[in-house]
């Protein structure tokens, strides 16, 4: 098993005809069982076409309804990336993973909260998208460096998961699912989401879960994992030495008025029985100690 | 991006606010020419600066006469202001703002800004305001109200009827106020700003709110759909390079030895973290952008090796996306091609296309150090320093 998607998913590209879209979706397409999971993309206006051998439709209802996909991953640009969630949403997908980076904040609160009460899970924006390593890739992630296993991965920033898989993937640990959610100050699925989808997945052992100062979602998924977790949870929070109140990068990791920093997070985590590390490059070998123990 | 608070309040001055009269100057003539157009009995000289703490760290001087707002802009313009915000090397000032001298009877703190932990908007106001309130917002003995605010419609008057009796504020008073937090629902809305603060939001003359001074910050996401915002982010980028900003990157600038190109936020702070945490500085910080071509790359690393007081360049890249190692690796080589880079450049390469970026560097003869993982690396900038 795994969380979210395995080999058996089907999945749908919007912004298919798109360059990016084009492009990420063929790596995707190479990747384990890609070549049976992509089965639609959607751009409206060019429904009828078919690329690379994927049938393109002008309405995610339309292509879910011919094809049967219940996931998409969303590559539209971002001025109508909120619409194209929206339509997922409207459509009763399962899953939409919006990799799409720079939507306007205001636009995300608006599709927010066009989706109270659906059951559709939204991961992203503005993130890597998600892997079952060995079976499907759904996202811009560098495939290769993954192996199957039973590591989960969660983590806010795209490179910073690579960092953690290639760790992994060197000392011999492979993963069951890593998920980006993405660096977005308004986004969908949280740490704390992940984390209880991992908690009840019987094939991931342990859990690493990588934050970022700014916001306190690292916090909230502490305190879950005191009252829930039944698996060891190791943890790294970037940003510890960023100097506060400059911008670095994620609209998420900036640290105002003392809330959100990376010490704050660091002590809320270990209270609630998480295992941090303050080096970047011992990732993996806290998991392996952690392992041990 | 945050802008000044001249730009804010010419901005906001269409919503209906009050503020006082004021105009920019970007030299000392222009400050006297300022200064004859507005009617006062004293005026105040503002440095605008893109960092809050100004008048504590002398940013803001008051002038009794004309002459004297001429004086005290000559001194300011040109000057380098440092406050708590700014970082020790400070900011300079490039303009002025000559505002009207306004007594006021009480100062209070109103602000409207996103909540990134309800995602949704909230409405923040204190019976009391000035410098210094963040710190304040936990303080039981001077509370700060705060508001659930939607983005999809006008905050509720009944609501804010309550927060105004909270706020001591008579009834005249009152239904300005409410007035104001809606006007600032519907400015914050249409200009996609992800805050707006009035501090100190001031009582004049018994009657009257007056917004003294305004910070405001709008989403860089939305900056799409205001073609108006251009123009401030040109008159505002040279603060922090804000040019490098414009063309894709995220360049931050630091006070250490080591340069740093990383790809993507995440692992540049994860990057500078594992530097401090084996005692190497970070000069700088620059996080490429998601669809880096080898001319971005290039620029990029230009940037970072500009700064004198770097002794090496580190390289930290997990291809992933749009990012791949052997557009960095072009991107390196042809960077140092064009400006001769004479600094140790470490390289550290994973994820898409790792082997041919490598390759790419190891044909090119130029002497980049290449190292396995990130511990590598640092263990080869140690040696360097």
């Amino acid at each position: 098993m795994s969380i979210l998607i395995n080999r058996d998913t089907r999945v749908m590209t919007q912004g298919m005809t798109g360059k990016t879209g084009l492009f990420h979706t063929r790596n995707c397409l190479d990747y384990a069982s890609g070549k049976s999971a992509f089965v639609a993309g959607v751009t409206p206006g060019k429904g009828g076409q078919v690329v690379d051998g994927i049938p393109v439709y002008d309405t995610v209802a339309e292509a879910k309804e011919q094809t049967g996909a219940t996931v998409s991953v969303i590559y539209v640009p971002p001025p109508f990336a909120g619409a194209a969630i929206d339509e997922a949403v409207e459509a009763k997908l399962d899953l939409v993973i919006c990799i799409t980076e720079g939507i306007p904040v205001k636009d995300m609160i608006e599709t927010r909260n066009k989706m109270a009460g659906s059951k559709t899970i939204l991961v992203g924006p503005n993130c890597p998208g998600v892997i079952t390593p060995e079976e499907i890739k759904i996202g811009i992630m560098p495939g290769y460096i993954h192996k199957k296993g039973s590591i989960g991965v969660v983590s806010r920033s795209g490179t910073l998961t690579y960092e953690v898989v290639e760790q992994l993937t060197k000392l011999g640990l492979g993963q069951s699912t890593c998920v980006g959610i993405g660096g977005d100050p308004v986004n969908g699925t949280k740490h704390v989401d992940v984390i209880r989808w991992f908690n009840d997945d019987p094939e991931t052992e342990a859990i690493v879960m990588c934050g970022e100062i700014g916001g306190t979602d690292e916090e909230d998924c502490g305190r879950w994992i005191k009252e829930n977790s039944t698996k060891p949870v190791a943890a790294f929070i970037a940003g510890v030495t960023a100097p506060p109140g400059k911008r670095m990068g994620h609209a998420g990791a900036i640290i105002a008025g003392g809330k959100g920093t990376a010490a704050e997070k660091i002590s809320v985590l270990r209270e609630c029985g998480v295992q941090v590390t303050e080096n970047p490059a011992g990732i993996g070998d806290l998991v392996v100690e952690m392992l041990r123990a | 991006m945050f802008v000044h608070e001249y730009q804010a309040k010419n901005l906001l001055s269409r919503y209906g606010f009050s503020f006082p009269s004021g105009e920019v100057a970007f030299s000392a003539d222009e400050a006297e020419v300022a200064a004859s157009r507005i009617d006062a009995d004293y005026w105040v000289v503002k440095a605008q600066i893109l960092a809050g703490d100004r008048g504590q760290f002398g940013g803001v001087k008051v002038a009794r006469t004309r002459a004297e707002v001429t004086t005290l802009a000559r001194t300011l313009l040109g000057s380098r202001l440092v406050t708590p915000q700014t970082g020790a090397a400070g900011l300079t000032v490039k303009s002025v703002y000559i505002e009207q001298g306004c007594d006021t009877d009480r100062e209070m703190y109103l602000a409207l800004l996103l909540d990134r932990y309800r995602r949704e908007l909230i409405l923040l106001a204190a019976a009391s305001g000035g410098s210094g309130i963040e710190t304040k917002i936990d303080d039981s003995a001077q509370p700060v109200h705060r508001l659930a605010v939607s983005v999809d419609a006008p905050p509720d008057q009944d609501n804010l009827a309550e927060l105004a009796r909270q706020m001591n504020l008579d009834e005249f008073l009152a239904s300005e106020f409410v007035e104001m937090c809606q006007q600032m629902h519907q400015a914050l809305v249409e200009l996609d700003a992800l805050s707006i603060e009035l501090n100190p939001l001031a009582v004049v003359g018994g009657t009257k709110l007056v917004g003294l001074d305004v910070k405001m910050e709008l989403d860089d996401n939305a900056l799409y759909r205001h073609e108006q915002y251009a123009e401030l982010l040109s008159l505002n980028q040279e603060s922090d390079r804000r040019l490098r900003a414009q063309s894709g990157y995220n360049y931050v600038s630091l006070h250490g030895d080591i340069g740093l190109l990383v790809g993507g936020a995440g692992l540049a702070l994860a990057t500078m973290d594992l530097l401090k945490l084996n005692g190497l500085e970070p000069a700088n910080f620059l996080d490429l952008p998601p669809i880096a071509s080898r001319s971005n790359v290039s620029d990029a690393c230009e940037t970072v090796v500009q700064n004198d007081s770097i002794k090496a360049l580190f390289v930290n890249v997990v291809g992933g996306g749009l990012t791949h190692c052997d557009t960095v690796a072009e991107g390196l080589i042809t960077a140092h091609m064009k400006s001769k880079i004479k600094k140790p450049i470490i390289v550290r390469f994973a994820g898409t296309k790792k082997e041919h970026g490598l390759t790419l560097l190891r044909n090119s003869r130029i002497p980049f150090e290449m190292a396995n993982t990130m511990q590598d690396a640092v263990e080869l900038l140690m040696k360097i320093r």
